[in-house]
């Protein structure tokens, strides 16, 4: 029964380590991206969360309807003038100019916020849960889970079935065959930003509801999201929620033998897909 | 100039220079196209005619030189605004969405919902096949059948003047006389093509003026009526100093 139980809180965990994934997945699909202030923007989602309870009365959990948005708002224009200024320099400078972001987006959080662990209080949504044949099932997991599959579900139809996000796949295949039927490439790249900045605030959001974080989380969580998305395949949304699930299931899996093990073996993970399958469990060439 | 077919003048391409580095890929090349008709450039591999092309769709910057479309300075206009004004390129390798299904590659082109006679409904009467297979992903047709997308999508846009890029590449006769069939109409819509190919044979029985292009240099002008083969080649390869440009 604990292995059981591992198992599921390992999936459901999933659906966290795939909303991580997804913007990174799309931001080097479509432009070749490696945004290293990912997880950090997740982070200052959060905060700006715990800024806006209190001071609009939303509920916790309701409030992703105002964070979201302004997130996404911010991804295009943050693509816009700034990655595109550095992707017109080239791959080394948008790396530079990323990993820059998240230095400056960690030390404003602490500037501001001290240091201090922040959290999301849900009430009592964060300890409930009800047991099926003895496996505990929380509230707030499947409330995670579920918040990903309709994300992901929302990219997938918008990437697949609108107008724009079909040119945002054509983009992705030939930027320049794109151009030449009238896509404004730079555009494109901004609303996939969007796509990528909405999807990771709502992680950091559901990350603060699940446990604490702080000024200095957004790495970690970063790194989570590349292996979610090494995983699962690169350019594949649903590879990376399989991916996401993998990692959920190491960590909580290997947590059962010791608590560092169950930190560790996402990683150790990680290591066998990208030395036995380094194109990832579900390899797909296109995004979406 | 020599007689040309009626028209308005719709494109017009005024000593365009454009480097690649040291190298100088064009060196001040002239061309116009009017409305109806067919202009091509021929010359040897190298010699600056896809460079012109792409250059003229907006994906180099000239060092040298101006390209009106429709009386309107576009030389510093993205690519995707000559779109927008009705300058399409059928690029050289038919480069094709190739994560995308056949009717998606065709959709693109409705992108910017530029109006015009052109929708999906005309283009599967124009090539019948696409219609069975719109959901297939673009990269499993043939080279024919993908030539013919890509045309295709470029007709989507409505475009006032089409530049095709060496549609011939890797063609087999029959597809590459399926393509070529298709020109009459389009001409006879009003639209201005400017064409590039290797095959100076092709070119004379479609082409209402010729231009030949040596080393990024012009090297020979004129209507294919008024040439001969011999005369041609020699500019193409550049044998005799007589081809030099008369015209």
């Amino acid at each position: 029964m604990t292995y059981a139980n591992a198992l599921v809180q390992g999936l459901l965990l999933g659906g966290l380590f795939a909303l991580f994934a997804c913007g990174l997945s799309l931001m080097f699909g479509v432009m070749e991206v490696i945004n290293l202030a990912h997880g950090d923007i997740a982070v200052a989602a959060a905060y700006l969360a715990v800024v806006l309870v209190p001071l609009t009365h939303i509920p916790a959990v309701w409030i992703f309807v105002l964070v979201v948005p302004a997130f996404m708002v911010g991804g295009y224009f943050g693509q816009r003038l700034l990655i595109q200024r550095s992707l017109d320099e080239g791959p080394v400078t948008t790396l530079l100019v990323t990993f820059g972001l998240s230095v400056v987006l960690e030390n404003v959080l602490l500037e501001v916020f001290t240091g201090n662990d922040q959290s999301l209080n849900i009430g009592s949504l964060v300890s409930g849960s009800f047991s099926v044949r003895g496996v505990i099932l929380p509230y707030l997991s499947i409330m995670i889970l579920g918040a990903a599959l309709v994300a992901l579900a929302a990219v997938q139809f918008f990437l697949s079935r609108t107008k724009t996000g079909r040119m945002v796949r054509a983009v992705a295949d030939d930027r320049e065959a794109a151009q030449l039927v009238g896509a404004d490439y730079r555009h494109l790249f901004g609303i996939a930003a969007a796509l990528a900045s909405g999807t990771v605030a709502l992680a950091g959001l559901a990350l603060s509801m699940y446990t604490t974080v702080n000024p200095n989380t957004g790495p970690s969580y970063l790194l989570y999201g590349f292996a979610a998305v090494v995983i699962g395949g690169l350019g594949s949304l649903w590879g990376t929620l399989l991916g996401g699930m993998v990692l959920g299931v190491a960590m909580t899996m290997g947590s059962l033998v010791d608590p560092d093990f169950g930190a560790m073996l996402p990683y150790l993970v990680f290591l066998a897909v990208l030395a036995f399958r380094p194109r990832g469990l579900f390899p797909k060439k296109a995004i979406a | 100039m020599t007689e040309e077919p009626q028209g308005r003048e719709l494109l017009e391409v005024r000593d365009l220079t454009v480097r690649h580095g040291q190298l100088v890929a064009l060196h001040e090349v002239s061309v116009s196209v009017r409305t109806g008709e067919v202009v091509a450039i021929v010359g040897a591999n190298g010699a600056g005619k896809s460079t012109l092309l792409r250059t003229i769709a907006g994906l180099h910057k000239p060092t040298q030189g101006s390209v009106s479309f429709g009386a309107v300075d576009i030389t510093d206009y993205p690519p995707d605004q000559r779109v927008r004004a009705g300058l399409v390129l059928v690029p050289e390798g038919r480069r094709l969405f190739a994560s995308l299904s056949v009717e998606e590659n065709l959709l693109t082109g409705c992108y910017l919902k530029r109006g015009g006679a052109w929708d999906l409904a005309r283009v599967f009467d124009l090539f019948p096949w696409m219609a069975e297979r719109r959901r297939q992903p673009a990269s499993q047709l043939s080279g024919g059948q993908q030539q013919a997308v890509a045309l295709s999508r470029a007709l989507l846009t409505n475009p006032r003047a089409l530049l095709l890029d060496e549609p011939s590449l890797g063609l087999s006769p029959v597809a590459l006389q399926r393509i070529y069939s298709v020109l009459p109409e389009l001409v006879g819509s009003g639209i201005g093509v400017l064409l590039v190919e290797q095959d100076v044979r092709r070119v004379l029985r479609v082409a209402d003026r010729l231009k030949c292009l040596l080393e990024g240099r012009e090297a020979l002008e004129g209507v294919p009526g008024g040439l001969e083969i011999e005369e041609i080649e020699a500019a193409y390869f550049g044998i005799s100093e007589r081809a030099v440009t008369s015209a």
